[in-house]
């Protein structure tokens, strides 16, 4: 009995969120992609990662933390099959090995290539447009709901090594990073934020 | 028989000009600046600041534009200057090594890497360096690091990257693709000229062509282009003293030349009066050119100083000619005093020959031969040019004015040796602070200039040398190998914390040794074949990946070992090479320090290592060190040129008490002087001591002829009109460079005319005559 009023009902409501999200996809566009990303101060995410490499016999199969927070801070913390964690804040890249106690200290300007790679996550995270605009071009593809961006490397130094990085993402929350590399390797990450 | 002095001149004349026009040399090492008997610190000194690492160094900025416009000139201006071909290499890019540089260090990885042994390459040496190629493989660097893993799985080549890359060091950022500073306001470059830094005149044309580089390939107007470096100064402080002394001579002699027409009335007899000059200046470039080879710039600089006393001479003889007198008359009459006036002169630069710094000894010579040119000159030709008869139009307004404030002095001369005493005590006690010691401040180069070169200095993160370890060997490979055995220990100050960094030649360079040592660790083709397979089982890399490691180590195996010679061309090359010195029969290898902030302990490490013949080199301390040395050396000399003066006036006066009377006045002139300089805060430098010396040259004359035995009082008029007229042309004419902009005119200027009044007014205050009013 209720089924007649209350199919018209869900196909009014079904339109009106369809007006809605249309007015939504207008103004969705990179500019307001990195606001809302830029409005996370912090945050920690779990992942795991599938790198497949022509010099390995299988692909490697990597677990981890990453955590991110603003203005310049990305910490990578690899937890299995080895551990070891790279940090950057600001021009400074630190990487540690626990199993050797090793720590390298690296200027990233000194090595241009791990910087827009860095910089491909860094500034994703925490919203920073102009940073990214510096090493890629931007293209937005989907909706606030799923939305894909493309980096595509502007820097003869990465475009070398790299051919395009595509970040998946719900609204705020980014949900993979997939890495093709020139040559055919390539590594598919996914994303589980943790509350901070 | 009165030609022949006329002839002699114009032979001598004729000799001098080609002398100096065709044979002479002028230089502007700072050698010239070194004892002959050096040290080996300041030998090494001497050679860092010519042509060391850092003298070479041009530091460049674009600004003005947009970030595009400004890469875009970077890019094509560092092209135009490497295909100028005045320089080793430009740096406009933000790696720290040149593609060359990489490409050398990945061909030579396995006889540079320090962690190069048998255990490296042994199955379990491999094992593990096969885990961190996975990691390295899996994190944000792998995709570059990819590349280099085939043919590097041991990360050698990663390890040499990394330890150029300073991580900790301040420096410039990169924008497209090019260096830029900080705040993205300015795009950097550093160069490397060929020609040494003390080369003016070469890097003249090094500065001219960056800036015709700059003017072709900026892509706007609106861009400006900043340069400086230890040759843009140089080049810089040269055209400005130059362009300064040229400008204010110009002023300084229409000056002179007005004064002396008033004096003289007669045109002719001013061109006369500066033959003697202009002849003593050509014969004492003549008398150096042919006694040291070439002449220093520093030499005709202050030289030209040092003989402004001759300009008097014709003033003397012109102005004490009595009424219907012929020159030669008058010479008759003044020629005792004008001998010794030139004697006194002559022997006090006499002993400055003798020292033992070229420079010093040149400026002497200089002098000497300049002054007794000038000074017969006066004697033998210039009466027998001058026309016969003339009218000097005595004045006598004017001689009963100055007389009246002769006499009146003359009861003042209490002041001259009270002034004497007072700056005696105020001299000695400022002893420790009077004298400026460091290069720097005696530099041209205004502070704006030196902020600059701070900045892009430290935007560029290019080295500013203050310490280097200098560390001796027999032989260019002795040298590397001792350096290679400090190594331990410089890493140990390194943890301390008493230095950031060091840099040494044996880095990209080792000794021949080390290079066989590490070849003979790398295992043969089977060996190393087996250990890889062995290692390979437990890991997830494919086995047939490795072929170029494999291909590599072997190659490496029969490498010709790396030469510093090899490195030429690149920035690597000016360590490999700049800091490998050869000295004497003996190499220095130097070990330059980053940021050191324990000195003491720096000093106490050194100082253990003194059996071994290492010795510490601070540059500052240094440079002061040999400042001082040079100025004492001059001070002692000027002591004893007075020495050999107070002999000439002994022997020409044969009078104790006229000799006191002459130089008294004088003295308290140069002390009163030094002293009223150093309460205006002024620091004395060697400028000021060859201003004093010329001070008590033309001072010493004042006296002596203020104390001529005279016949008459007309004579007596005469001769104090001649000496006023003297200094008031010594004064306006030093007068005017002391409003120069320039420190080292400034100074000269300044010192040489104040001192002249005062020796004015004390010699007339010690004339001990009886009064010239009746």
């Amino acid at each position: 009995m209720t089924t007649g009023t209350q199919r018209i009902n869900r196909v009014i409501l079904t339109f009106i969120l369809a007006a809605l999200a249309g007015a939504a996809h207008a103004e969705w566009n990179v500019q307001a992609l990195m606001m809302a990303l830029a409005e996370r101060p912090a945050g920690q995410a779990r992942y795991s990662e599938t790198k497949t490499s022509a010099l390995l016999k299988e692909p490697l199969k990597l677990t981890g933390i990453l955590r991110y927070r603003e203005p310049a801070f990305l910490e990578k913390r690899v937890l299995t099959p080895f551990e070891e964690s790279m940090t950057v804040d600001g021009e400074r890249l630190t990487w540690e090995k626990p199993a050797t106690k090793q720590k390298r200290v690296l200027a990233l300007r000194d090595y241009p290539a791990v910087w827009a790679f860095i910089e491909s996550m860094r500034s994703t995270l925490n919203g920073d447009a102009k940073m990214l605009q510096r090493f890629y071009k931007l293209r937005l593809d989907g909706n606030e709901r799923q939305w894909s961006l493309l980096l595509l490397p502007s820097d003869p130094d990465m475009a070398q090594f790299i051919q395009v990085i595509r970040i998946g993402g719900s609204k705020d929350k980014i949900l993979t990073v997939e890495i093709e590399e020139t040559g055919g390797d390539r590594s598919f990450m996914t994303l589980r934020e943790e509350g901070p | 028989m009165k030609r022949l002095p006329i002839a002699i001149w114009l032979g001598a004349l004729a000799f001098c000009v080609w002398i100096v026009a065709a044979q002479t040399r002028f230089n502007t090492d700072m050698a010239a600046f070194l004892p002959r008997a050096a040290t080996p610190a300041q030998q090494l000194l001497v050679n860092q600041l010519r042509d060391g690492v850092t003298s070479r160094l041009v530091l460049l900025a674009v600004e003005g534009g947009r970030a595009e416009d400004l890469a875009a000139t970077s890019k094509k201006l560092a092209q135009a200057l490497q295909a100028s071909g005045h320089f080793n290499y430009i740096r406009n890019g933000a790696q720290t090594l040149t593609p060359e540089e990489r490409a050398r260090l990945l061909q030579y990885r396995y006889l540079l890497s320090p962690r190069v042994d048998a255990a490296h390459f042994s199955v379990d040496g491999i094992r593990q360096a096969l885990n961190d190629s996975l990691q390295l493989l899996a994190s944000p660097a792998g995709a570059m690091a990819k590349q280099l893993l085939p043919a590097d799985p041991t990360g050698e080549m990663l390890t040499l990257l990394e330890s150029w890359g300073g991580g900790e060091r301040d420096g410039p950022t990169m924008q497209n693709g090019v260096l830029f500073s900080r705040d993205g306001k300015r795009t950097l470059l550093l160069a490397e000229t060929k020609v040494p830094a003390f080369d003016i005149d070469a890097q003249q044309i090094v500065g001219d062509a960056i800036r015709r580089a700059f003017a072709e390939t900026r892509a706007g107007p609106e861009l400006k282009l900043l340069m400086s470096g230890p040759s843009i100064f140089a080049v810089e402080s040269r055209n400005r003293i130059h362009h300064d002394a040229v400008r204010l001579s110009l002023i300084a002699t229409a000056l002179v030349a007005v004064i002396l027409l008033v004096a003289y009335r007669s045109p002719l007899l001013l061109l006369l009066g500066m033959l003697p000059v202009v002849s003593g200046a050509l014969a004492g470039l003549a008398a150096v050119s042919l006694t040291f080879g070439s002449v220093h710039g520093i030499t005709l600089g202050f030289g030209a100083t040092l003989i402004g006393e001759a300009v008097d001479y014709p003033t003397y003889l012109f102005t004490q000619r009595g009424f219907n007198e012929t020159l030669q008359q008058t010479l008759q009459r003044i020629w005792p005093t004008l001998r010794l006036a030139v004697l006194t002169t002559v022997f006090g630069c006499l002993t400055m020959v003798l020292s033992r710094f070229t420079g010093l000894s040149q400026l002497g010579m200089f002098s000497l031969s300049g002054v007794l040119v000038a000074g017969l000159m006066t004697r033998y030709v210039i009466p027998v040019i001058a026309p016969g008869r003339f009218a000097v139009k005595e004045s006598t307004a004017m001689q009963n004015l100055l007389a009246r404030s002769a006499d009146a002095a003359a009861r003042l001369k209490w002041v001259p040796v009270a002034v004497l005493a007072a700056a005696s005590v105020y001299l000695g006690a400022h002893q420790e602070t009077l004298w400026e010691n460091d290069l720097a401040n005696l530099s041209p180069i205004p502070e704006q200039a030196k902020a600059l070169d701070r900045e892009l200095r430290n935007e560029l993160g290019a080295p500013d040398v203050g310490y280097l370890i200098a560390v001796p060997g027999a032989d260019q490979q002795a040298a590397l190998e001792h350096s290679e055995q400090l190594v331990p220990k410089l890493d140990a100050l390194v943890r301390q914390g008493v230095t950031a960094g060091y840099d040494l030649a044996a880095r990209v360079a080792p000794s021949r040794k080390t290079q066989a040592a590490r070849q003979a660790a790398l295992p043969g083709p089977g060996a190393l074949w087996e250990n890889l397979h062995a290692a390979l089982v437990t890991s997830p890399f494919k086995e047939e990946v490795f072929e170029p490691f494999l291909r590599d180590v072997e190659k490496s195996r029969r490498l010709r070992p790396l030469q510093p010679a090899d490195w030429r061309g690149t920035p690597l090359g000016s360590l490999a090479q700049g800091m490998l010195i050869r000295q004497g029969t003996e190499w220095v290898a130097l070990i330059s320090l980053r940021n050191v902030t324990d000195e003491t302990s720096l000093k106490a490490f050194v100082t253990s290592l003194q059996a071994e013949g290492v010795f510490l080199l601070d540059l500052k301390g240094e440079s002061s060190r040999m400042i001082t040395e040079y100025r004492n050396q001059s001070l002692r000399y000027s002591v004893l040129g007075v020495a050999a003066i107070i002999a000439v006036l002994g022997f020409g006066l044969r009078n104790f008490r006229a000799v006191f009377a002459v130089l008294l006045p004088v003295i308290a002139a140069i002390a009163a002087t030094a002293a009223m300089l150093a309460t205006l805060g002024v620091k004395l430098s060697l400028f000021h001591i060859v201003s004093l010396l010329l001070v008590l040259g033309i001072g010493l004359n004042y006296g002596l002829f203020f104390n001529r035995s005279a016949v008459d009082q007309a004579e007596r008029r005469r001769a104090l009109f001649s000496v006023v007229v003297c200094a008031a042309t010594t004064v306006s004419a030093f007068g005017i460079l002391a409003f120069s902009a320039t420190p080292v005119l400034q100074a000269i200027g300044g010192t040489v005319a104040l001192g002249a009044v005062l020796s004015l007014l004390f010699a007339a205050m010690w004339t001990n005559r009886r009064p010239m009013q009746e």
